[in-house]
């Protein structure tokens, strides 16, 4: 299978590509798990209120 | 501008503000990294030297400056941190260490691939001085990190990973004088001010410049993301989270 025109830059692609999907994968990681921390503590957090409420400890 | 700042260290009054200039700063990072990507990848001319290796240059070199400069930051923040005892401070340092990994990470990774292209057959050398002081960098980080966690007293381990990142300090000037103190396979320097401009066209200066924004924009979003779940965890108990996480739940 061949790349498209577009995505090929001769004898060198799998460098030039390699270093943008690594970029890539690193920062999506990143703002990925920044997201769903914010998310998951707001979980947390609004849980445990509701366990007070009701008395739960 | 002192009255706003010391307005900022109060937890409730940063979470509040980093949400208004969150979605402006991600839409921001998104635009400039797109528009980054494309120039640089498709439209920028190749090297006369390097042909279209230079391409690599647009991921390698933001990443590779950001990776010293959010250690200066976490080292910044771990100063205040040990001297006035700010929390806020303690987190941003904590929030910037896992973004600064990353960064020190692409670094190394995309500079190996793009050092086998011009270098010769190889990936890695480790006599090399910029890419043995990149990779201590790398291990700072991971320090820092596996000392802040290490301990359930998350303030005491603030204060240790914070002379830990001040020790640390010392080998940022290292990275970057390190092409001009030792013979060394990478390039010296060319990113100071009228240098950079004389040495590197236009049409592969403004990409560049772009992707610098958006790696910088980036880092502010990540760090303020990480910093908002740390303050969640480290004031749970106090009433201004409760009314945050009421007004989360009902909206």
């Amino acid at each position: 299978m061949s790349l498209p025109e577009w995505l090929d830059f001769g004898k060198w692609t799998p460098f030039i590509l390699a270093s943008y999907v690594i970029t890539a994968i690193v920062l999506l990681a990143n703002i990925v798990v920044s997201y769903r921390s914010e998310k998951r503590q707001l979980r947390d957090i609004a849980r445990k209120l509701r366990n007070e409420t009701r008395g739960k400890p | 501008m002192w009255v706003w700042f010391h307005k900022l260290g109060s937890p409730p009054y940063f979470y509040r503000f980093s949400g208004v200039i969150l979605p402006y700063l991600a839409v921001a990072c998104l635009l400039s990294m797109s528009i980054g990507v494309f120039w640089g990848l498709f439209k920028a001319p190749p090297d006369y030297q390097q042909s279209e290796t230079v391409r690599i240059i647009y991921v390698h070199v933001p990443a590779a400056m950001f990776s010293m400069s959010i250690y200066v930051v976490m080292a910044i923040a771990g100063a205040v941190t040990l001297i006035w005892r700010i929390k806020l401070a303690e987190l941003i340092a904590a929030a910037s260490a896992p973004i600064g990994a990353s960064y020190t990470f692409i670094a190394l990774a995309t500079g190996s691939l793009w050092g086998r292209t011009t270098w010769g057959n190889t990936y890695w050398e480790w006599s090399d001085p910029r890419l043995m002081s990149e990779l201590v960098l790398f291990f700072l980080y991971l320090g820092y990190i596996a000392l802040y966690y290490a301990s359930e007293d998350r303030r005491g381990a603030a204060r240790a990973a914070a002379v830990l990142a001040l020790v640390g300090l010392v080998n940022i000037p290292v990275i970057h004088y390190s092409v001009e103190w030792w013979t060394s396979l990478h390039q010296g320097s060319t990113s100071r001010g009228a240098q950079f401009a004389a040495t590197i066209h236009p049409s592969m200066r403004y990409p560049l410049y772009i992707m610098m924004l958006g790696f910088a924009l980036f880092y502010a979003v990540t760090l303020l993301k990480n910093t908002r779940s740390m303050l969640l965890a480290s004031e749970r108990n106090n009433a201004w989270v409760k009314e945050v996480v009421n007004q989360h739940e009902s909206a």
